[in-house]
């Protein structure tokens, strides 16, 4: 193996190694690498992730670093084989959020989001999506902790209106 | 699944949450209109609806009465029609960006009047709006 490899470190105190071209999925991370402000016997703080959700982090980076290098080498792929990977991705990314609790989706969105990975952000969003949208408004308050500030009259009408919805 | 009830999740920016709103199905987010004022806004937002349908997946709708069936995946949902059609009556639909224009036929002499026989109908929304003659 002769890439890179990249230290990182939680809020918590700890250290996780990482392949360049797996950090560099994390624009902010591959910002850092291009202006040259990671030494490369230092660890890069990262202060808004704790351990277990960086660990998540990097299981989702060295995964898709992979595809993307399985992309580079197979530029002729037949759409099947596109389909099938595609696939592959597909369930490795419905595995990977299978019985993650909502804490710790909304603690990967937040980290996702603190380090600019455009598709882990989709996907947690997606998922989170999936996950309330058959809730009701009071099930939705309690996940976002969002304070009711409509009267009880408003919020009939609003409620009237779509009340098909409802059902 | 662990219940959401006894933990304080971390809060979200409004940015989040409107991505996460992006994605979630236009039925749900008529329900969550509701939830406050904040969510009403963006839901109820032009620029937020246009968006949410760039980011719909295209699907097929067969209805009828009662119901209606996407027929590539099977699923099943209420009837698209708002109480005040009658279904069996269009002439013609013609289709864009998941509204249809409808061209109705009504018997009832009085309504035929007020109304013009042609409407644009969101199956989505189950919303329709008349188009004056």
């Amino acid at each position: 193996m002769s890439s890179n490899m990249i230290m990182l470190k939680s809020s918590d105190g700890a250290s996780f190694e990482i392949e360049e071209a797996a950090a560099r999925k994390s624009k902010i991370i591959a910002n850092m690498i291009e202006v040259e402000c990671v030494d490369e016997d230092k660890a890069i703080p990262l202060q808004n992730v704790t351990g277990n959700i960086l660990a998540l982090v990097i299981e989702y980076c060295n995964k898709h670093i992979v595809d993307d290098d399985d992309d580079v080498a197979t530029e002729e792929a037949s759409e099947e084989e596109e389909e099938a990977k595609k696939k592959k991705v597909d369930d490795w990314e419905a595995e990977f959020m299978n019985s993650m609790s909502l804490e710790t989706m909304f603690e990967l969105l937040l980290a996702a989001n603190y380090l600019n990975i455009k598709s882990l952000i989709d996907l947690v969003c997606q998922t989170i999506a999936n996950n309330i949208k058959d809730k009701t408004p009071e099930e939705v308050r309690k996940i976002f902790s969002i304070e009711n500030d409509f009267t009880p009259e408003e919020e009939e009408e609003i409620r009237k209106e779509n009340a098909w919805a409802f059902g | 699944m662990a219940s959401s009830e006894d933990l304080l999740l971390p809060s979200l920016t409004f940015d989040l949450i409107e991505e996460i709103l992006y994605r979630t199905p236009a039925k749900s987010l008529l329900r969550f209109k509701s939830t406050c004022k904040n969510w009403y806004s963006l839901i109820t937002d032009k620029k937020f609806i246009y968006n949410h349908l760039d980011q719909s997946p295209e699907g097929f709708i067969r209805y009828q009465t009662s119901h209606a069936i996407d027929p590539v995946t099977g699923i099943v949902s209420d009837s698209p029609f708002p109480d005040e059609l009658v279904p069996d009556r269009t002439s013609y639909m013609i289709h864009c960006d998941g509204l249809m224009l409808c061209q109705w036929y009504d018997p009832d002499e009085e309504r035929r009047m007020i109304y013009s026989n042609i409407s644009v109908w969101n199956p989505a929304l189950r919303k329709i709006k008349w188009i004056p003659p």
